[in-house]
Protein backbone atom coordinates (compact mmCIF):
# COMPACT_ATOMS: atom_id res chain seq x y z
CA UNK A 1 0.00 0.00 0.00
CA UNK A 2 1.33 3.68 -0.81
CA UNK A 3 2.02 6.30 1.69
CA UNK A 4 -1.56 7.46 3.04
CA UNK A 5 -2.82 11.08 2.58
CA UNK A 6 -4.68 11.90 5.53
CA UNK A 7 -6.75 14.78 6.28
CA UNK A 8 -7.82 15.79 9.38
CA UNK A 9 -9.97 18.21 11.26
CA UNK A 10 -8.35 21.05 13.27
CA UNK A 11 -10.58 23.57 15.45
CA UNK A 12 -9.41 25.10 18.78
CA UNK A 13 -12.55 26.74 19.88
CA UNK A 14 -10.40 29.20 21.78
CA UNK A 15 -8.36 30.67 18.96
CA UNK A 16 -9.51 29.32 15.59
CA UNK A 17 -12.74 31.48 14.39
CA UNK A 18 -13.48 28.36 12.30
CA UNK A 19 -11.82 24.92 11.41
CA UNK A 20 -9.78 23.59 8.80
CA UNK A 21 -8.21 20.38 7.54
CA UNK A 22 -4.95 19.66 7.99
CA UNK A 23 -2.60 17.02 5.51
CA UNK A 24 -0.56 14.81 6.71
CA UNK A 25 1.27 12.32 4.64
CA UNK A 26 1.53 9.08 6.55
CA UNK A 27 3.95 6.23 5.68
CA UNK A 28 1.92 2.68 6.03
CA UNK A 29 2.83 -0.32 7.34
CA UNK A 30 1.19 -3.32 7.74
CA UNK A 31 -1.70 -3.42 10.28
CA UNK A 32 -2.19 0.25 10.86
CA UNK A 33 -5.00 1.07 12.29
CA UNK A 34 -6.35 4.87 12.13
CA UNK A 35 -5.28 5.18 15.77
CA UNK A 36 -1.69 3.96 14.55
CA UNK A 37 -2.15 6.83 11.54
CA UNK A 38 -2.85 9.47 14.87
CA UNK A 39 -0.01 8.49 16.78
CA UNK A 40 2.32 8.71 13.50
CA UNK A 41 1.35 12.52 13.15
CA UNK A 42 1.32 12.82 16.64
CA UNK A 43 4.50 11.40 17.22
CA UNK A 44 6.07 12.42 13.30
CA UNK A 45 4.64 15.59 12.19
CA UNK A 46 2.43 17.36 14.08
CA UNK A 47 2.83 17.53 17.98
CA UNK A 48 -0.74 19.45 18.38
CA UNK A 49 -3.38 17.37 17.21
CA UNK A 50 -5.62 16.21 20.03
CA UNK A 51 -7.73 13.08 20.11
CA UNK A 52 -8.93 10.83 22.80
CA UNK A 53 -8.06 7.16 23.63
CA UNK A 54 -7.18 4.67 26.08
CA UNK A 55 -7.45 0.85 26.12
CA UNK A 56 -6.66 0.43 22.26
CA UNK A 57 -8.37 -2.18 21.99
CA UNK A 58 -11.98 -1.50 21.09
CA UNK A 59 -12.55 -1.60 24.78
CA UNK A 60 -13.13 2.01 26.88
CA UNK A 61 -14.83 3.90 23.97
CA UNK A 62 -12.70 6.72 24.09
CA UNK A 63 -11.32 6.66 20.08
CA UNK A 64 -14.92 6.87 18.30
CA UNK A 65 -14.79 9.56 15.57
CA UNK A 66 -15.50 9.85 11.74
CA UNK A 67 -13.34 8.30 9.51
CA UNK A 68 -14.29 8.44 6.05
CA UNK A 69 -17.98 9.14 6.17
CA UNK A 70 -18.69 6.75 9.36
CA UNK A 71 -18.71 6.96 12.77
CA UNK A 72 -15.97 4.23 14.00
CA UNK A 73 -13.70 3.46 16.42
CA UNK A 74 -9.99 4.62 15.41
CA UNK A 75 -8.48 2.29 17.15
CA UNK A 76 -10.69 -0.79 15.54
CA UNK A 77 -10.52 0.21 12.37
CA UNK A 78 -7.62 -1.20 9.72
CA UNK A 79 -6.55 1.28 7.35
CA UNK A 80 -6.53 -1.48 4.82
CA UNK A 81 -10.31 -2.34 5.35
CA UNK A 82 -11.07 1.11 4.32
CA UNK A 83 -9.67 0.36 0.63
CA UNK A 84 -8.03 3.65 0.17
CA UNK A 85 -5.17 5.98 0.69
CA UNK A 86 -7.23 8.69 1.28
CA UNK A 87 -8.51 9.24 5.11
CA UNK A 88 -10.72 11.47 6.06
CA UNK A 89 -10.73 11.66 10.23
CA UNK A 90 -13.28 14.35 11.76
CA UNK A 91 -14.75 14.33 15.31
CA UNK A 92 -18.17 12.75 15.66
CA UNK A 93 -20.73 14.72 14.21
CA UNK A 94 -23.25 16.50 15.63
CA UNK A 95 -21.28 17.25 19.09
CA UNK A 96 -19.64 20.48 20.17
CA UNK A 97 -16.10 19.99 19.79
CA UNK A 98 -13.51 21.01 22.48
CA UNK A 99 -10.25 20.48 19.94
CA UNK A 100 -9.53 18.90 17.10
CA UNK A 101 -11.18 15.21 17.31
CA UNK A 102 -11.97 15.64 21.13
CA UNK A 103 -15.70 16.37 21.13
CA UNK A 104 -17.63 17.40 24.35
CA UNK A 105 -19.86 14.24 25.79
CA UNK A 106 -21.77 15.77 28.43
CA UNK A 107 -24.68 15.65 26.81
CA UNK A 108 -24.28 12.02 26.18
CA UNK A 109 -22.93 10.51 29.47
CA UNK A 110 -25.84 12.95 31.28
CA UNK A 111 -28.64 11.46 29.76
CA UNK A 112 -27.18 8.29 29.87
CA UNK A 113 -27.02 8.50 34.40
CA UNK A 114 -30.38 9.87 34.00
CA UNK A 115 -31.85 6.27 33.51
CA UNK A 116 -30.36 5.26 36.37
CA UNK A 117 -27.82 3.02 34.89
CA UNK A 118 -27.51 0.40 37.98
CA UNK A 119 -29.29 -2.42 39.30
CA UNK A 120 -32.73 -1.41 41.67
CA UNK A 121 -33.57 -4.74 43.03
CA UNK A 122 -36.41 -5.93 44.56
CA UNK A 123 -36.00 -7.12 47.89
CA UNK A 124 -33.00 -6.24 50.17
CA UNK A 125 -29.83 -8.06 48.11
CA UNK A 126 -29.52 -11.52 48.85
CA UNK A 127 -26.82 -12.56 51.71
CA UNK A 128 -24.46 -14.23 48.89
CA UNK A 129 -24.57 -13.01 45.08
CA UNK A 130 -27.52 -12.95 43.10
CA UNK A 131 -28.34 -15.51 40.99
CA UNK A 132 -28.87 -15.02 37.28
CA UNK A 133 -29.56 -18.24 34.99
CA UNK A 134 -27.78 -18.49 31.52
CA UNK A 135 -30.77 -17.83 29.83
CA UNK A 136 -31.56 -14.69 31.62
CA UNK A 137 -28.38 -13.44 31.65
CA UNK A 138 -28.32 -14.53 27.71
CA UNK A 139 -31.39 -11.34 26.88
CA UNK A 140 -28.35 -8.93 28.31
CA UNK A 141 -26.08 -9.97 25.79
CA UNK A 142 -25.73 -7.61 23.86
CA UNK A 143 -26.83 -4.53 25.89
CA UNK A 144 -24.27 -5.52 28.78
CA UNK A 145 -21.80 -5.35 25.47
CA UNK A 146 -22.18 -1.24 25.03
CA UNK A 147 -18.74 0.72 25.54
CA UNK A 148 -20.50 4.22 25.49
CA UNK A 149 -18.74 5.05 23.22
CA UNK A 150 -20.93 7.78 21.66
CA UNK A 151 -20.88 6.67 17.61
CA UNK A 152 -24.92 5.33 17.55
CA UNK A 153 -25.52 8.87 19.50
CA UNK A 154 -23.84 10.97 17.13
CA UNK A 155 -25.25 8.86 13.90
CA UNK A 156 -29.12 8.98 14.84
CA UNK A 157 -30.98 12.13 12.96
CA UNK A 158 -33.72 12.04 15.89
CA UNK A 159 -30.33 13.47 17.76
CA UNK A 160 -29.59 15.78 15.60
CA UNK A 161 -32.91 17.60 15.62
CA UNK A 162 -33.69 17.15 19.41
CA UNK A 163 -31.07 18.03 21.92
CA UNK A 164 -32.87 16.72 24.47
CA UNK A 165 -33.54 13.20 23.07
CA UNK A 166 -31.86 10.10 25.11
CA UNK A 167 -30.59 8.47 22.07
CA UNK A 168 -29.89 4.71 21.27
CA UNK A 169 -26.96 4.07 24.11
CA UNK A 170 -29.03 5.66 26.96
CA UNK A 171 -32.02 3.67 25.82
CA UNK A 172 -29.85 0.21 25.01
CA UNK A 173 -28.89 0.98 28.77
CA UNK A 174 -32.62 1.42 29.91
CA UNK A 175 -33.35 -1.85 28.47
CA UNK A 176 -30.42 -3.64 29.95
CA UNK A 177 -31.97 -2.96 33.62
CA UNK A 178 -35.69 -3.38 32.50
CA UNK A 179 -34.61 -6.73 31.30
CA UNK A 180 -32.65 -8.18 34.04
CA UNK A 181 -33.57 -10.37 35.73
CA UNK A 182 -32.27 -9.37 39.16
CA UNK A 183 -34.19 -5.87 38.38
CA UNK A 184 -37.03 -4.75 40.04
CA UNK A 185 -37.65 -1.32 39.14
CA UNK A 186 -39.66 -1.77 35.73
CA UNK A 187 -41.95 0.98 36.38
CA UNK A 188 -39.84 3.74 37.03
CA UNK A 189 -37.50 2.23 34.21
CA UNK A 190 -40.17 2.78 31.78
CA UNK A 191 -41.19 6.01 33.27
CA UNK A 192 -37.89 7.41 32.02
CA UNK A 193 -37.99 6.45 28.70
CA UNK A 194 -41.37 6.36 27.38
CA UNK A 195 -41.83 10.03 26.84
CA UNK A 196 -41.72 12.16 23.79
CA UNK A 197 -38.21 12.52 24.31
CA UNK A 198 -37.00 9.04 25.13
CA UNK A 199 -38.29 5.92 23.23
CA UNK A 200 -40.97 7.63 20.93
CA UNK A 201 -38.57 10.13 19.51
CA UNK A 202 -36.87 6.73 17.83
CA UNK A 203 -37.36 6.57 14.14
CA UNK A 204 -36.48 3.06 13.30
CA UNK A 205 -33.51 4.82 11.10
CA UNK A 206 -31.61 1.76 12.16
CA UNK A 207 -28.21 4.52 11.51
CA UNK A 208 -27.16 3.53 15.20
CA UNK A 209 -26.95 -0.24 14.57
CA UNK A 210 -25.08 0.37 11.28
CA UNK A 211 -22.69 1.92 13.24
CA UNK A 212 -22.10 0.46 16.28
CA UNK A 213 -18.72 -1.21 16.76
CA UNK A 214 -20.15 -3.65 19.31
CA UNK A 215 -22.53 -5.12 16.83
CA UNK A 216 -25.42 -4.37 19.12
CA UNK A 217 -28.84 -4.29 17.72
CA UNK A 218 -30.36 -1.32 19.45
CA UNK A 219 -33.07 -0.67 17.71
CA UNK A 220 -34.40 -3.89 18.49
CA UNK A 221 -33.80 -3.01 22.45
CA UNK A 222 -35.64 0.18 21.57
CA UNK A 223 -38.71 -1.46 20.04
CA UNK A 224 -39.03 -3.54 23.02
CA UNK A 225 -39.11 -1.16 25.36
CA UNK A 226 -42.10 0.86 23.04
CA UNK A 227 -43.97 -2.65 22.58
CA UNK A 228 -43.33 -2.57 26.80
CA UNK A 229 -44.48 0.58 27.35
CA UNK A 230 -47.69 0.47 24.70
CA UNK A 231 -48.82 -2.89 26.46
CA UNK A 232 -48.95 -0.64 29.66
CA UNK A 233 -50.83 2.05 28.56
CA UNK A 234 -53.34 -0.60 27.42
CA UNK A 235 -53.52 -2.17 31.16
CA UNK A 236 -51.93 -5.45 30.08
CA UNK A 237 -49.27 -3.87 33.01
CA UNK A 238 -46.02 -4.52 32.35
CA UNK A 239 -44.73 -7.08 30.11
CA UNK A 240 -42.67 -10.00 31.33
CA UNK A 241 -39.11 -9.96 30.42
CA UNK A 242 -38.32 -11.79 27.25
CA UNK A 243 -35.52 -12.16 24.37
CA UNK A 244 -35.73 -9.19 21.80
CA UNK B 1 -35.36 14.06 31.65
CA UNK B 2 -32.00 15.12 30.99
CA UNK B 3 -31.28 18.98 30.06
CA UNK B 4 -28.25 20.55 28.48
CA UNK B 5 -26.74 21.90 31.55
CA UNK B 6 -24.14 24.29 29.72
CA UNK B 7 -24.90 24.74 25.69
CA UNK B 8 -21.99 25.99 24.30
CA UNK B 9 -22.79 28.23 21.67
CA UNK B 10 -20.50 28.57 19.27
CA UNK B 11 -18.66 25.07 20.19
CA UNK B 12 -22.48 23.27 19.20
CA UNK B 13 -22.22 21.42 16.29
CA UNK B 14 -25.52 20.37 16.35
CA UNK B 15 -26.82 18.89 13.12
CA UNK B 16 -30.60 19.31 12.58
CA UNK B 17 -31.70 18.15 9.31
CA UNK B 18 -28.62 19.55 7.49
CA UNK B 19 -27.11 16.47 8.85
CA UNK B 20 -29.42 14.75 6.42
CA UNK B 21 -26.37 15.42 3.19
CA UNK B 22 -23.57 13.98 5.40
CA UNK B 23 -25.46 10.84 4.63
CA UNK B 24 -24.59 10.20 1.25
CA UNK B 25 -22.44 7.01 0.79
CA UNK B 26 -22.78 3.58 0.86
CA UNK B 27 -26.58 3.19 0.37
CA UNK B 28 -26.70 -0.82 1.26
CA UNK B 29 -25.09 0.28 4.91
CA UNK B 30 -27.66 3.53 4.99
CA UNK B 31 -30.49 1.36 4.31
CA UNK B 32 -32.61 2.49 7.35
CA UNK B 33 -31.67 6.12 6.44
CA UNK B 34 -32.93 6.28 2.85
CA UNK B 35 -36.23 4.49 3.86
CA UNK B 36 -36.76 7.46 6.73
CA UNK B 37 -35.72 9.97 4.24
CA UNK B 38 -37.72 9.31 1.94
CA UNK B 39 -40.79 8.25 4.10
CA UNK B 40 -40.33 11.87 5.49
CA UNK B 41 -40.12 13.70 1.78
CA UNK B 42 -43.37 11.55 0.87
CA UNK B 43 -45.21 12.23 3.89
CA UNK B 44 -44.16 16.44 3.24
CA UNK B 45 -45.30 16.61 -0.17
CA UNK B 46 -49.07 14.51 1.03
CA UNK B 47 -49.40 17.43 3.55
CA UNK B 48 -49.00 20.00 0.70
CA UNK B 49 -51.06 18.34 -1.17
CA UNK B 50 -54.25 18.14 1.47
CA UNK B 51 -53.42 22.10 1.96
CA UNK B 52 -53.71 22.27 -1.86
CA UNK B 53 -56.71 19.76 -1.77
CA UNK B 54 -58.58 21.79 1.11
CA UNK B 55 -58.11 25.25 -1.02
CA UNK B 56 -59.40 23.88 -4.20
CA UNK B 57 -62.64 22.13 -2.64
CA UNK B 58 -63.03 25.86 -0.70
CA UNK B 59 -63.80 27.05 -3.69
CA UNK B 60 -66.96 26.13 -3.74
CA UNK B 61 -67.05 28.40 -1.15
CA UNK B 62 -65.81 31.18 -2.28
CA UNK B 63 -66.87 31.56 -5.68
CA UNK B 64 -70.19 29.39 -5.50
CA UNK B 65 -70.40 26.27 -8.28
CA UNK B 66 -69.05 28.89 -11.04
CA UNK B 67 -65.81 29.01 -9.49
CA UNK B 68 -65.70 25.37 -8.13
CA UNK B 69 -66.54 24.12 -12.14
CA UNK B 70 -63.47 26.12 -13.45
CA UNK B 71 -60.96 25.12 -10.74
CA UNK B 72 -61.79 21.73 -11.09
CA UNK B 73 -61.37 22.89 -15.24
CA UNK B 74 -57.78 24.15 -14.34
CA UNK B 75 -56.65 21.05 -12.84
CA UNK B 76 -56.84 19.00 -16.11
CA UNK B 77 -53.34 20.90 -17.35
CA UNK B 78 -50.40 18.63 -18.12
CA UNK B 79 -48.75 20.43 -15.03
CA UNK B 80 -51.28 19.10 -12.25
CA UNK B 81 -51.55 15.92 -13.72
CA UNK B 82 -48.10 15.51 -13.50
CA UNK B 83 -48.06 16.82 -9.99
CA UNK B 84 -50.48 14.06 -9.28
CA UNK B 85 -48.74 11.46 -10.87
CA UNK B 86 -46.04 12.60 -7.97
CA UNK B 87 -48.77 12.64 -5.35
CA UNK B 88 -48.99 9.18 -6.38
CA UNK B 89 -45.47 8.11 -6.03
CA UNK B 90 -45.31 9.62 -2.27
CA UNK B 91 -48.61 7.87 -1.44
CA UNK B 92 -47.08 5.11 -2.67
CA UNK B 93 -43.86 4.38 -0.87
CA UNK B 94 -45.12 6.64 1.90
CA UNK B 95 -48.17 3.85 2.22
CA UNK B 96 -46.14 0.70 2.02
CA UNK B 97 -43.02 2.04 4.02
CA UNK B 98 -45.73 3.06 7.11
CA UNK B 99 -46.72 -0.88 7.02
CA UNK B 100 -42.81 -1.42 7.37
CA UNK B 101 -42.74 0.74 10.11
CA UNK B 102 -46.30 -0.67 11.69
CA UNK B 103 -44.13 -3.87 11.52
CA UNK B 104 -41.51 -2.34 13.63
CA UNK B 105 -43.76 -1.00 16.09
CA UNK B 106 -44.96 -4.65 16.81
CA UNK B 107 -41.32 -5.70 17.21
CA UNK B 108 -41.16 -7.64 13.75
CA UNK B 109 -38.87 -8.12 11.28
CA UNK B 110 -36.83 -5.55 12.88
CA UNK B 111 -33.46 -7.31 12.37
CA UNK B 112 -35.01 -7.71 8.97
CA UNK B 113 -35.11 -4.08 8.45
CA UNK B 114 -33.00 -3.71 5.13
CA UNK B 115 -34.65 -6.72 3.40
CA UNK B 116 -38.01 -5.48 4.29
CA UNK B 117 -36.88 -2.07 2.84
CA UNK B 118 -35.93 -3.48 -0.58
CA UNK B 119 -38.99 -5.19 -0.01
CA UNK B 120 -41.28 -1.73 -0.03
CA UNK B 121 -38.99 -0.51 -2.89
CA UNK B 122 -40.29 -3.70 -5.28
CA UNK B 123 -44.02 -3.66 -3.94
CA UNK B 124 -43.74 0.34 -4.63
CA UNK B 125 -42.26 -0.24 -8.72
CA UNK B 126 -44.89 -2.59 -9.56
CA UNK B 127 -48.04 -0.56 -8.06
CA UNK B 128 -46.36 2.47 -9.80
CA UNK B 129 -45.75 0.87 -13.17
CA UNK B 130 -49.29 -0.49 -13.03
CA UNK B 131 -50.03 3.41 -12.20
CA UNK B 132 -48.25 5.11 -13.91
CA UNK B 133 -50.01 4.23 -17.34
CA UNK B 134 -53.08 5.35 -15.98
CA UNK B 135 -52.00 9.19 -16.10
CA UNK B 136 -50.29 8.55 -19.27
CA UNK B 137 -54.14 8.20 -20.73
CA UNK B 138 -54.94 11.10 -19.05
CA UNK B 139 -52.06 13.33 -20.62
CA UNK B 140 -52.67 12.20 -24.51
S1 LIG C 1 -24.50 1.09 21.54
FE1 LIG C 1 -22.63 0.71 20.34
S2 LIG C 1 -22.27 2.67 19.26
FE2 LIG C 1 -23.69 3.11 20.93
S3 LIG C 1 -22.38 3.80 22.65
FE3 LIG C 1 -22.73 1.56 22.90
S4 LIG C 1 -20.99 0.59 21.87
FE4 LIG C 1 -21.03 2.72 21.16
S1 LIG D 1 -8.91 3.44 22.43
FE1 LIG D 1 -10.37 2.41 23.71
S2 LIG D 1 -11.96 2.00 22.29
FE2 LIG D 1 -10.43 2.80 20.99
Amino acid sequence: MADLDVKVFRFDPDTDDKPRYDTYQVTYREGMTILDVLFYILENLDGSLAFRYACREAICGNCAMYVNGLQRLACKTQVKDLKTTELFIEPLPSLPVIKDLVVDLDSFFGKYVSIKPYLIPAESPPEKEYYQSQSDRHVLNEAVDCILCGACYSSCPAVWTDEDYLGPAALIKAFRFYADSRDGAQKERLDLVAHEHGLWRCHTVFNCVEVCPKGIDNTSAIQYLKKQAVGRALGMGVGKRAAT
Amino acid sequence: MYKLQDPIGTRNRAYGVSGWKAFSSGPVRKAGMWAWILHRISGLAIILFLLLHIWEISSANRGGTNLFNQTMAGLKAPLYVVGEWLLFLAVVYHGINGVRLVLFDLNIGVKKQKTLFWVVLGLSAVLIAAGTSAFLSLLV
